[in-house]
Protein backbone atom coordinates (compact mmCIF):
# COMPACT_ATOMS: atom_id res chain seq x y z
CA UNK A 1 0.00 0.00 0.00
CA UNK A 2 2.70 2.45 1.01
CA UNK A 3 4.77 1.37 -1.92
CA UNK A 4 1.77 1.95 -4.16
CA UNK A 5 1.24 5.39 -2.69
CA UNK A 6 4.84 6.18 -3.21
CA UNK A 7 4.60 4.87 -6.72
CA UNK A 8 1.62 7.10 -7.45
CA UNK A 9 3.41 10.16 -6.12
CA UNK A 10 6.56 9.26 -7.99
CA UNK A 11 4.63 8.81 -11.21
CA UNK A 12 2.85 12.10 -10.75
CA UNK A 13 6.08 13.93 -10.07
CA UNK A 14 7.65 12.30 -13.10
CA UNK A 15 4.74 13.43 -15.21
CA UNK A 16 5.10 16.94 -13.83
CA UNK A 17 8.69 16.85 -15.07
CA UNK A 18 7.42 16.05 -18.56
CA UNK A 19 7.37 12.25 -18.78
CA UNK A 20 4.15 11.40 -20.58
CA UNK A 21 4.64 7.67 -19.96
CA UNK A 22 4.36 8.26 -16.22
CA UNK A 23 0.91 9.68 -16.71
CA UNK A 24 -0.14 6.67 -18.75
CA UNK A 25 0.88 4.36 -15.92
CA UNK A 26 -0.89 6.49 -13.35
CA UNK A 27 -4.00 6.65 -15.47
CA UNK A 28 -4.05 2.90 -16.00
CA UNK A 29 -3.99 2.37 -12.25
CA UNK A 30 -6.89 4.64 -11.35
CA UNK A 31 -9.09 4.92 -14.38
CA UNK A 32 -11.47 2.07 -13.61
CA UNK A 33 -12.00 2.84 -9.94
CA UNK A 34 -12.52 6.53 -10.57
CA UNK A 35 -14.84 5.92 -13.48
CA UNK A 36 -17.09 3.53 -11.56
CA UNK A 37 -17.20 5.84 -8.57
CA UNK A 38 -18.34 8.72 -10.77
CA UNK A 39 -20.71 6.55 -12.76
CA UNK A 40 -22.57 5.32 -9.70
CA UNK A 41 -22.40 8.60 -7.87
CA UNK A 42 -23.64 10.71 -10.77
CA UNK A 43 -26.14 8.05 -11.96
CA UNK A 44 -25.80 9.32 -15.48
CA UNK A 45 -23.22 7.85 -17.85
CA UNK A 46 -22.88 11.06 -19.85
CA UNK A 47 -22.35 13.20 -16.77
CA UNK A 48 -19.98 10.59 -15.40
CA UNK A 49 -17.86 10.72 -18.54
CA UNK A 50 -17.73 14.50 -18.42
CA UNK A 51 -16.73 14.48 -14.78
CA UNK A 52 -14.17 11.76 -15.41
CA UNK A 53 -12.57 13.72 -18.19
CA UNK A 54 -12.66 16.94 -16.24
CA UNK A 55 -11.07 15.29 -13.24
CA UNK A 56 -8.12 14.13 -15.27
CA UNK A 57 -7.90 17.47 -17.02
CA UNK A 58 -7.50 19.12 -13.65
CA UNK A 59 -4.88 16.61 -12.65
CA UNK A 60 -3.00 17.46 -15.84
CA UNK A 61 -3.40 21.20 -15.37
CA UNK A 62 -2.22 21.17 -11.78
CA UNK A 63 0.69 18.80 -12.25
CA UNK A 64 3.23 21.54 -11.61
CA UNK A 65 1.63 22.37 -8.26
CA UNK A 66 1.28 18.79 -7.12
CA UNK A 67 3.00 18.13 -3.82
CA UNK A 68 2.89 14.59 -2.42
CA UNK A 69 1.60 15.66 0.98
CA UNK A 70 -1.46 13.39 0.77
CA UNK A 71 -2.09 10.14 -1.03
CA UNK A 72 -2.52 10.57 -4.73
CA UNK A 73 -5.80 8.65 -4.52
CA UNK A 74 -7.15 11.04 -1.91
CA UNK A 75 -6.14 14.03 -4.01
CA UNK A 76 -7.68 12.51 -7.13
CA UNK A 77 -10.94 11.67 -5.37
CA UNK A 78 -11.09 15.14 -3.82
CA UNK A 79 -11.02 16.65 -7.29
CA UNK A 80 -13.67 14.23 -8.49
CA UNK A 81 -15.84 14.82 -5.45
CA UNK A 82 -15.71 18.58 -5.85
CA UNK A 83 -16.78 18.23 -9.46
CA UNK A 84 -19.51 15.87 -8.39
CA UNK A 85 -20.82 18.37 -5.84
CA UNK A 86 -20.88 21.06 -8.53
CA UNK A 87 -22.79 18.68 -10.75
CA UNK A 88 -25.33 17.99 -8.01
CA UNK A 89 -25.80 21.70 -7.47
CA UNK A 90 -26.34 22.35 -11.13
CA UNK A 91 -28.97 19.63 -11.29
CA UNK A 92 -31.20 20.65 -8.44
CA UNK A 93 -31.13 22.58 -5.18
CA UNK A 94 -29.62 20.39 -2.54
CA UNK A 95 -30.52 20.10 1.10
CA UNK A 96 -27.68 20.45 3.55
CA UNK A 97 -26.02 17.32 4.78
CA UNK A 98 -27.75 17.33 8.12
CA UNK A 99 -31.17 17.95 6.58
CA UNK A 100 -30.68 15.20 4.06
CA UNK A 101 -29.70 12.75 6.73
CA UNK A 102 -32.70 13.67 8.85
CA UNK A 103 -34.98 13.30 5.85
CA UNK A 104 -33.46 9.95 5.12
CA UNK A 105 -34.14 8.74 8.64
CA UNK A 106 -37.78 9.80 8.46
CA UNK A 107 -38.42 8.43 5.02
CA UNK A 108 -40.05 5.02 5.13
CA UNK A 109 -38.46 2.26 3.12
CA UNK A 110 -40.34 1.46 -0.07
CA UNK A 111 -42.43 -1.66 0.06
CA UNK A 112 -40.99 -4.62 -1.69
CA UNK A 113 -43.16 -6.25 -4.24
CA UNK A 114 -42.44 -9.81 -3.21
CA UNK A 115 -40.97 -9.97 0.32
CA UNK A 116 -41.11 -13.73 0.48
CA UNK A 117 -39.19 -14.12 -2.73
CA UNK A 118 -35.79 -15.66 -2.38
CA UNK A 119 -33.61 -13.31 -4.29
CA UNK A 120 -31.34 -14.63 -6.90
CA UNK A 121 -27.82 -13.33 -7.03
CA UNK A 122 -28.73 -11.30 -10.05
CA UNK A 123 -31.66 -9.79 -8.24
CA UNK A 124 -29.50 -8.94 -5.23
CA UNK A 125 -27.07 -7.09 -7.44
CA UNK A 126 -29.88 -5.23 -9.13
CA UNK A 127 -31.33 -4.25 -5.78
CA UNK A 128 -27.98 -3.09 -4.53
CA UNK A 129 -27.58 -0.87 -7.55
CA UNK A 130 -31.05 0.58 -7.10
CA UNK A 131 -30.50 1.08 -3.40
CA UNK A 132 -27.26 2.92 -4.00
CA UNK A 133 -28.92 5.11 -6.58
CA UNK A 134 -31.73 5.99 -4.17
CA UNK A 135 -29.41 7.13 -1.41
CA UNK A 136 -29.02 10.84 -0.76
CA UNK A 137 -26.01 12.28 -2.51
CA UNK A 138 -23.75 12.57 0.54
CA UNK A 139 -24.53 9.06 1.73
CA UNK A 140 -24.15 7.63 -1.73
CA UNK A 141 -20.76 9.30 -2.10
CA UNK A 142 -19.64 8.02 1.28
CA UNK A 143 -20.71 4.46 0.67
CA UNK A 144 -19.21 4.40 -2.83
CA UNK A 145 -15.91 5.66 -1.48
CA UNK A 146 -16.09 2.81 0.97
CA UNK A 147 -17.23 0.03 -1.36
CA UNK A 148 -15.59 1.04 -4.61
CA UNK A 149 -12.47 2.80 -3.41
CA UNK A 150 -12.13 0.97 -0.12
CA UNK A 151 -11.36 4.14 1.84
CA UNK A 152 -11.34 4.36 5.60
CA UNK A 153 -13.70 6.67 7.47
CA UNK A 154 -10.87 9.16 7.93
CA UNK A 155 -10.11 9.12 4.23
CA UNK A 156 -13.77 9.54 3.36
CA UNK A 157 -13.90 12.51 5.69
CA UNK A 158 -10.81 13.98 4.03
CA UNK A 159 -12.13 13.48 0.52
CA UNK A 160 -15.57 14.85 1.23
CA UNK A 161 -14.29 17.66 3.41
CA UNK A 162 -16.31 16.88 6.50
CA UNK A 163 -15.49 15.78 9.99
CA UNK A 164 -14.82 12.18 10.84
CA UNK A 165 -18.06 11.75 12.77
CA UNK A 166 -20.13 13.17 9.98
CA UNK A 167 -18.49 10.85 7.52
CA UNK A 168 -19.00 7.91 9.79
CA UNK A 169 -22.66 8.82 10.36
CA UNK A 170 -23.30 9.08 6.63
CA UNK A 171 -21.61 5.81 6.00
CA UNK A 172 -23.54 4.02 8.71
CA UNK A 173 -26.92 5.32 7.54
CA UNK A 174 -26.11 4.41 3.98
CA UNK A 175 -25.04 0.87 4.82
CA UNK A 176 -28.06 0.29 7.02
CA UNK A 177 -30.26 1.41 4.19
CA UNK A 178 -28.58 -0.90 1.71
CA UNK A 179 -28.89 -3.86 4.06
CA UNK A 180 -32.56 -3.11 4.58
CA UNK A 181 -33.16 -2.96 0.88
CA UNK A 182 -31.42 -6.27 0.34
CA UNK A 183 -33.25 -7.97 3.22
CA UNK A 184 -36.71 -7.01 2.06
CA UNK B 1 -6.03 1.18 -1.94
CA UNK B 2 -7.24 -1.01 0.84
CA UNK B 3 -6.82 0.68 4.15
CA UNK B 4 -6.99 -0.92 7.51
CA UNK B 5 -10.02 0.61 9.11
CA UNK B 6 -10.27 0.81 12.90
CA UNK B 7 -13.98 1.43 12.40
CA UNK B 8 -14.44 -1.90 10.71
CA UNK B 9 -16.31 -3.41 13.62
CA UNK B 10 -18.55 -0.39 13.89
CA UNK B 11 -19.94 -1.00 10.41
CA UNK B 12 -21.81 -4.28 10.59
CA UNK B 13 -22.32 -6.00 7.25
CA UNK B 14 -19.46 -4.15 5.68
CA UNK B 15 -17.77 -7.25 4.30
CA UNK B 16 -21.01 -8.67 2.96
CA UNK B 17 -21.82 -5.44 1.13
CA UNK B 18 -18.33 -5.20 -0.24
CA UNK B 19 -18.50 -8.70 -1.60
CA UNK B 20 -21.84 -8.06 -3.22
CA UNK B 21 -20.66 -4.75 -4.59
CA UNK B 22 -17.64 -6.39 -6.20
CA UNK B 23 -19.93 -8.72 -8.03
CA UNK B 24 -21.50 -5.76 -9.82
CA UNK B 25 -20.45 -5.17 -13.41
CA UNK B 26 -17.11 -3.43 -13.44
CA UNK B 27 -17.63 -0.80 -16.05
CA UNK B 28 -14.67 1.07 -17.44
CA UNK B 29 -14.20 4.19 -19.51
CA UNK B 30 -14.42 3.79 -23.24
CA UNK B 31 -11.23 3.56 -25.31
CA UNK B 32 -12.13 6.85 -26.94
CA UNK B 33 -12.28 8.53 -23.56
CA UNK B 34 -8.97 6.95 -22.60
CA UNK B 35 -7.39 8.17 -25.81
CA UNK B 36 -8.73 11.70 -25.35
CA UNK B 37 -7.36 11.98 -21.84
CA UNK B 38 -3.99 10.54 -22.76
CA UNK B 39 -3.79 12.86 -25.71
CA UNK B 40 -4.56 15.83 -23.47
CA UNK B 41 -1.82 14.75 -21.09
CA UNK B 42 0.70 14.27 -23.89
CA UNK B 43 -0.19 17.63 -25.46
CA UNK B 44 0.31 19.36 -22.15
CA UNK B 45 3.78 17.87 -21.80
CA UNK B 46 4.60 18.72 -25.40
CA UNK B 47 3.50 22.32 -24.92
CA UNK B 48 5.63 22.40 -21.81
CA UNK B 49 8.69 21.27 -23.75
CA UNK B 50 8.17 23.34 -26.87
CA UNK B 51 9.07 26.74 -25.46
CA UNK B 52 12.47 25.40 -24.42
CA UNK B 53 13.11 24.16 -27.94
CA UNK B 54 11.81 27.27 -29.65
CA UNK B 55 13.43 29.77 -27.35
CA UNK B 56 16.87 29.90 -28.89
CA UNK B 57 15.80 30.63 -32.49
CA UNK B 58 13.67 33.48 -31.23
CA UNK B 59 16.58 34.87 -29.25
CA UNK B 60 18.95 34.55 -32.20
CA UNK B 61 16.42 36.17 -34.54
CA UNK B 62 15.89 39.02 -32.10
CA UNK B 63 19.64 39.63 -31.85
CA UNK B 64 19.97 39.55 -35.64
CA UNK B 65 17.18 42.07 -36.07
CA UNK B 66 18.75 44.38 -33.51
CA UNK B 67 22.16 44.16 -35.20
CA UNK B 68 20.69 44.84 -38.65
CA UNK B 69 18.61 47.74 -37.36
CA UNK B 70 21.60 49.26 -35.58
CA UNK B 71 23.73 48.87 -38.70
CA UNK B 72 21.13 50.49 -40.89
CA UNK B 73 20.67 53.31 -38.44
CA UNK B 74 24.40 53.94 -38.25
CA UNK B 75 24.67 53.81 -42.04
CA UNK B 76 21.86 56.28 -42.46
CA UNK B 77 23.43 58.61 -39.94
CA UNK B 78 26.68 58.49 -41.93
CA UNK B 79 25.00 59.23 -45.26
CA UNK B 80 23.63 62.65 -46.18
CA UNK B 81 19.93 62.92 -46.45
CA UNK B 82 18.59 62.19 -49.91
CA UNK B 83 15.72 64.58 -49.43
CA UNK B 84 16.82 68.21 -49.57
CA UNK B 85 15.73 70.33 -46.67
CA UNK B 86 13.66 73.18 -48.03
CA UNK B 87 13.89 76.24 -45.87
CA UNK B 88 10.91 78.39 -45.13
CA UNK B 89 10.21 81.10 -47.62
CA UNK B 90 11.13 83.76 -45.13
CA UNK B 91 14.55 82.26 -44.61
CA UNK B 92 15.15 82.10 -48.33
CA UNK B 93 14.12 85.67 -48.82
CA UNK B 94 16.49 86.78 -46.12
CA UNK B 95 19.39 84.88 -47.61
CA UNK B 96 18.80 85.69 -51.22
CA UNK B 97 17.50 89.22 -51.35
CA UNK B 98 20.77 91.09 -50.67
CA UNK B 99 22.68 89.53 -53.55
CA UNK B 100 19.92 89.29 -56.10
CA UNK B 101 18.39 92.69 -55.74
CA UNK B 102 21.23 94.56 -57.46
CA UNK B 103 21.36 91.98 -60.23
CA UNK B 104 17.68 92.11 -60.97
CA UNK B 105 16.84 94.76 -63.44
CA UNK B 106 13.85 96.81 -62.56
CA UNK B 107 12.56 96.59 -66.10
CA UNK B 108 12.20 92.84 -65.99
CA UNK B 109 10.71 91.93 -62.67
CA UNK B 110 8.89 88.83 -63.82
CA UNK B 111 12.03 86.69 -64.10
CA UNK B 112 13.56 87.64 -60.82
CA UNK B 113 10.29 88.08 -59.17
CA UNK B 114 10.94 84.97 -57.18
CA UNK B 115 14.05 86.53 -55.73
CA UNK B 116 12.67 89.93 -54.96
CA UNK B 117 10.17 90.53 -52.24
CA UNK B 118 9.13 93.72 -53.98
CA UNK B 119 7.64 91.71 -56.77
CA UNK B 120 5.18 89.93 -54.52
CA UNK B 121 2.32 92.36 -55.05
CA UNK B 122 2.66 91.98 -58.79
CA UNK B 123 1.29 88.43 -58.78
CA UNK B 124 -2.37 87.82 -58.34
CA UNK B 125 -3.64 86.37 -55.09
CA UNK B 126 -5.64 83.48 -56.65
CA UNK B 127 -2.61 82.38 -58.58
CA UNK B 128 -0.62 82.40 -55.37
CA UNK B 129 -3.16 80.17 -53.69
CA UNK B 130 -3.06 77.76 -56.59
CA UNK B 131 0.69 77.62 -56.54
CA UNK B 132 0.64 77.00 -52.83
CA UNK B 133 -1.43 73.88 -53.34
CA UNK B 134 0.46 72.60 -56.38
CA UNK B 135 3.98 73.24 -55.16
CA UNK B 136 4.31 70.75 -52.32
CA UNK B 137 3.29 67.86 -54.55
CA UNK B 138 5.64 68.86 -57.34
CA UNK B 139 8.54 69.47 -55.03
CA UNK B 140 8.08 66.16 -53.33
CA UNK B 141 8.10 64.40 -56.70
CA UNK B 142 11.08 66.36 -57.85
CA UNK B 143 13.02 65.73 -54.68
CA UNK B 144 12.41 62.04 -55.00
CA UNK B 145 13.81 62.08 -58.54
CA UNK B 146 16.91 64.09 -57.69
CA UNK B 147 20.29 62.40 -57.47
CA UNK B 148 21.34 61.54 -53.97
CA UNK B 149 24.63 63.40 -53.90
CA UNK B 150 22.98 66.56 -52.67
CA UNK B 151 24.42 67.76 -49.41
CA UNK B 152 21.80 68.98 -46.99
CA UNK B 153 23.47 72.34 -46.52
CA UNK B 154 23.52 72.92 -50.24
CA UNK B 155 20.05 71.70 -50.83
CA UNK B 156 18.65 74.38 -48.61
CA UNK B 157 20.06 77.05 -50.85
CA UNK B 158 19.16 75.91 -54.33
CA UNK B 159 17.21 78.06 -56.76
CA UNK B 160 14.13 75.79 -56.66
CA UNK B 161 13.81 76.73 -53.04
CA UNK B 162 13.59 80.31 -54.08
CA UNK B 163 10.48 79.46 -55.97
CA UNK B 164 8.66 79.13 -52.69
CA UNK B 165 8.45 82.85 -52.79
CA UNK B 166 5.72 84.65 -54.72
CA UNK B 167 5.27 84.46 -58.52
CA UNK B 168 3.38 81.18 -58.72
CA UNK B 169 3.18 81.23 -62.49
CA UNK B 170 6.91 81.32 -62.64
CA UNK B 171 7.01 78.53 -60.14
CA UNK B 172 4.88 76.29 -62.30
CA UNK B 173 7.00 76.98 -65.31
CA UNK B 174 10.12 76.35 -63.33
CA UNK B 175 8.88 72.92 -62.47
CA UNK B 176 8.16 72.16 -66.07
CA UNK B 177 11.58 73.36 -67.11
CA UNK B 178 13.12 71.37 -64.32
CA UNK B 179 11.61 68.20 -65.64
CA UNK B 180 12.85 68.98 -69.11
CA UNK B 181 16.36 69.90 -68.09
CA UNK B 182 16.63 66.95 -65.76
CA UNK B 183 16.42 64.73 -68.81
CA UNK B 184 19.46 66.44 -70.29
CA UNK B 185 21.61 67.62 -67.43
CA UNK B 186 24.45 69.89 -68.33
CA UNK B 187 27.78 68.23 -67.82
CA UNK B 188 30.23 70.74 -66.62
CA UNK B 189 33.57 70.29 -64.96
CA UNK B 190 33.72 70.81 -61.27
CA UNK B 191 36.28 73.58 -61.65
CA UNK B 192 34.17 75.49 -64.13
CA UNK B 193 31.13 75.15 -62.03
CA UNK B 194 33.06 76.34 -59.05
CA UNK B 195 34.32 79.29 -61.03
CA UNK B 196 30.75 80.27 -61.78
CA UNK B 197 29.58 79.68 -58.31
CA UNK B 198 29.21 83.39 -57.55
CA UNK B 199 26.48 83.52 -60.17
CA UNK B 200 24.63 80.90 -58.26
CA UNK B 201 22.62 81.84 -55.21
CA UNK B 202 24.91 83.42 -52.64
CA UNK B 203 24.19 80.88 -49.99
CA UNK B 204 26.13 78.39 -52.06
CA UNK B 205 29.20 80.48 -51.65
CA UNK B 206 28.70 80.56 -47.98
CA UNK B 207 28.91 76.78 -47.97
CA UNK B 208 31.78 74.88 -46.54
CA UNK B 209 34.92 75.03 -48.64
CA UNK B 210 35.08 71.30 -48.68
CA UNK B 211 31.57 71.19 -49.99
CA UNK B 212 32.18 73.60 -52.83
CA UNK B 213 32.86 70.98 -55.50
CA UNK B 214 29.74 69.23 -54.42
CA UNK B 215 27.86 72.50 -54.51
CA UNK B 216 29.11 73.10 -58.00
CA UNK B 217 28.02 69.63 -59.05
CA UNK B 218 24.70 70.31 -57.48
CA UNK B 219 24.45 73.50 -59.42
CA UNK B 220 25.13 71.59 -62.60
CA UNK B 221 22.68 68.87 -61.84
CA UNK B 222 20.10 71.31 -60.69
CA UNK B 223 17.25 71.81 -63.13
CA UNK B 224 17.17 75.26 -64.69
CA UNK B 225 14.11 77.26 -63.95
CA UNK B 226 11.88 77.92 -66.93
CA UNK B 227 11.89 81.61 -67.76
CA UNK B 228 8.62 83.39 -67.93
CA UNK B 229 7.03 83.84 -71.28
CA UNK B 230 8.66 86.77 -72.99
CA UNK B 231 11.55 86.74 -70.56
CA UNK B 232 14.32 85.57 -72.81
CA UNK B 233 16.84 88.28 -72.07
CA UNK B 234 20.33 87.03 -71.34
CA UNK B 235 21.49 87.78 -67.87
CA UNK B 236 24.99 87.40 -66.48
CA UNK B 237 23.63 85.75 -63.38
CA UNK B 238 22.01 82.97 -65.39
CA UNK B 239 23.46 79.54 -65.02
CA UNK B 240 24.19 77.56 -68.18
CA UNK B 241 21.06 75.58 -67.64
CA UNK B 242 18.99 78.73 -67.33
CA UNK B 243 20.53 80.16 -70.46
CA UNK B 244 19.81 76.98 -72.38
CA UNK B 245 16.24 77.07 -71.14
CA UNK B 246 15.87 80.61 -72.42
CA UNK B 247 17.32 79.58 -75.78
CA UNK B 248 14.82 76.77 -75.95
CA UNK B 249 12.10 79.26 -75.21
CA UNK B 250 13.26 81.46 -78.07
CA UNK B 251 13.04 78.52 -80.43
CA UNK B 252 9.61 77.80 -79.11
CA UNK B 253 8.58 81.40 -79.77
CA UNK B 254 9.76 80.99 -83.41
CA UNK B 255 12.55 83.50 -82.84
CA UNK B 256 15.05 81.19 -84.49
CA UNK B 257 17.59 83.78 -85.54
CA UNK B 258 17.92 85.23 -82.10
CA UNK B 259 17.97 81.78 -80.60
CA UNK B 260 20.76 80.58 -82.87
CA UNK B 261 22.73 83.72 -82.12
CA UNK B 262 22.34 83.12 -78.42
CA UNK B 263 23.26 79.51 -78.85
CA UNK B 264 26.50 80.40 -80.60
CA UNK B 265 27.24 82.92 -77.89
CA UNK B 266 26.61 80.24 -75.35
CA UNK B 267 29.01 77.86 -77.09
CA UNK B 268 31.70 80.51 -77.02
CA UNK B 269 31.05 81.37 -73.41
CA UNK B 270 30.82 77.77 -72.29
CA UNK B 271 32.94 75.69 -74.64
CA UNK B 272 33.19 72.93 -72.06
CA UNK B 273 29.46 72.51 -71.78
CA UNK B 274 28.11 70.04 -74.34
CA UNK B 275 24.95 71.19 -75.98
CA UNK B 276 21.85 69.10 -75.59
CA UNK B 277 20.91 67.19 -78.71
CA UNK B 278 17.78 69.19 -79.37
CA UNK B 279 19.66 72.48 -79.36
CA UNK B 280 22.63 71.14 -81.28
CA UNK B 281 20.22 70.15 -84.03
CA UNK B 282 19.15 73.74 -84.36
CA UNK B 283 22.61 74.96 -85.34
CA UNK B 284 23.08 75.45 -89.08
CA UNK B 285 26.46 73.69 -89.11
CA UNK B 286 24.97 70.65 -87.49
CA UNK B 287 25.28 67.62 -89.73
Amino acid sequence: MDALVDDDATLMLAYARGEAAAFDALYARHRGVLYRFLLRAARDPQVAEELFQETWSRVIASRARYAPQAKFTTWLLQIAHNLLIDSYRRKRPMATGEEAERAFELTASPEHEQPEHVLSEFERRRRLQLAIEQLPDEQRTAVLLRLENDLSVEEIAEVTGVGRETAKSRLRYAMNRLREQLAE
Amino acid sequence: MNTHDPDHDDLPGDDELKALYRSLPRKEPSPALDAAIKRTAADAVRAQRQPKIMRWPVAVASCAVIVVAAGLGWRMMQQPSSVPQIPSSGAVVMSRAPSNEPAAPASAPSTVVADSPVAAPVTAAPAARMAATVRPKQESIRSAMKPKLVAPTVATEQPPAAATEPAPMVALQEDRAADMSAAAPVAESTEAAYARAPAAPPATIAGNLEQRPMAAMKTMAMPAPMPALGDTAARPSDTPAQELAKIRLLFALQRHDEARQRLRAFQQAHPDVPLPDDLRAQLPDHE
